[in-house]
C-alpha cells in the first residue's frame, strides 16, 4: 500500500468552489419564499372571509365558498396583483404566523441520526 | 471570508441579522472537505455535488441542535456521511440488479470521466476501494486519504476505535490481495 499516492484523483468543474456557497444558499431561499407566500395566502383567506362574513347579514351555507375564496386569492398573487407585502399586510400577526409555518416545514424533515452497524465493518 | 472558530461562527448563525452570513462562511469552511469525503464515497461529480448541498441544507436546518459536544467538523463530516451512504443504499436499491449494476457504473466513471485525472495505478487503487463493502470503503478513505485519527473517526462513524482499526486492518488486506491477484 505503501507504494500508492494519496493524491486526490478528483477533480470538480471550473469555478465549482467558487458558485457552490450560492448555489446552497439559493436552494434554502425559495422553499421558504413557497411557504411564506403559501402562509400569506391562508391569512388572506381568513381576513377576506371575515369581511365578507361580516358585511353580509346571512350565513351563506355554499360548500364552494372556501374554493371561491382560496381561488380568488391565490389569483390576486398569481396574476401579480398582490406581493408578498401586500399578503402580509393582511395578517395581523404576520411574524408569528411565519414563525410557525417554518417551524412546522421543518418538523417534516426527518432527522436520522443513524450510527453504523458494527458488523458490516467486518465482511 | 473572515476566519472563524466555532463560537464566533455560531454567534454569528444564532443572530438573525447575521444568520445568512453565518451560513455561507460555515459553507465557505467546510464545502473542500465535506466535498472530499462525499465524492469519495459516491465517485460521480453530479451526485456529489447533490449530496454535498443536502449536507449543508440539513446542516441549516438542524443547527439549533448542534450542542457543541463535538467540533462543528466532526458534526457536519457526520452529516456527510451519513448523507453519503444513505444516498448510495437508495442508488442500490432503485436499480434491477443492485450492488452490481451501481459499482459497473461507478467503476466506468473512473476510467472514462473527465472528472478523474489519476494515472492507471491511481484508477485501479480506486476500483479496488470500491470492491469493499460501502462501510468499509468509508474507513479505509477517512483513515487513508483524510488521515483522521481513530479517535475522531470514531466520533463521526459513532464506531468503537477497537472496530475501526480492525475495519481499516481487513480493508488494507483486502486491497492488497485484490491488487495482487489483479
Amino acid at each position: 500500500m505503501e507504494n500508492f499516492s494519496k493524491r486526490n484523483i478528483f477533480k470538480v468543474p471550473e469555478n465549482y468552489f467558487e458558485q457552490l456557497p450560492d448555489q446552497i444558499l439559493e436552494k434554502k431561499k425559495p422553499k421558504a419564499l413557497h411557504y411564506y407566500l403559501s402562509g400569506m395566502a391562508a391569512a388572506a383567506v381568513v381576513v377576506i372571509g371575515f369581511f365578507i362574513f361580516q358585511g353580509n347579514e346571512t350565513i351563506t351555507t355554499s360548500n364552494n365558498y372556501q374554493v371561491d375564496l382560496n381561488e380568488e386569492v391565490e389569483y390576486y398573487i398569481e396574476s401579480g396583483v398582490w406581493n408578498v407585502e401586500d399578503v402580509l399586510s393582511l395578517a395581523d400577526n404576520p411574524n408569528e404566523l411565519l414563525d410557525n409555518i417554518t417551524e412546522e416545514e421543518w418538523s417534516n424533515q426527518t432527522w436520522v441520526d443513524e450510527g453504523l452497524l458494527e458488523n458490516e465493518i467486518f465482511y | 471570508m473572515e476566519p472563524k472558530n466555532d463560537a464566533a461562527l455560531l454567534e454569528l448563525i444564532n443572530s438573525p441579522k447575521t444568520r445568512e452570513k453565518g451560513f455561507r462562511i460555515l459553507v465557505e469552511t467546510y464545502q473542500r472537505n465535506v466535498y472530499g469525503i462525499v465524492r469519495k464515497m459516491v465517485i460521480i461529480h453530479d451526485d456529489a455535488n447533490d449530496v454535498v448541498q443536502n449536507t449543508f441544507i440539513k446542516a441549516f436546518k438542524n443547527i439549533d441542535k448542534f450542542n457543541q459536544q463535538s467540533t462543528l467538523f466532526t458534526w457536519i463530516y457526520r452529516i456527510a456521511v451519513n448523507e453519503s451512504l444513505n444516498f448510495i443504499e437508495k442508488k442500490k436499491r432503485k436499480m434491477s440488479t443492485p450492488i452490481e449494476e451501481y459499482h459497473e457504473k461507478m467503476e466506468n466513471y473512473v476510467d472514462q470521466s473527465p472528472l478523474v485525472d489519476g494515472n492507471e495505478i491511481e484508477k485501479k487503487l480506486q476500483k479496488a476501494i470500491l470492491k469493499l463493502p460501502t462501510k468499509q470503503r468509508l474507513i479505509f478513505n477517512l483513515r487513508y486519504f483524510d488521515e483522521l485519527p481513530y479517535e475522531e473517526m470514531s466520533k463521526i462513524t459513532e464506531t468503537s476505535v477497537g472496530s475501526l482499526k480492525a475495519g481499516y486492518h481487513h480493508a488494507v488486506k483486502k486491497i492488497e490481495e485484490y491488487l495482487s491477484n489483479d
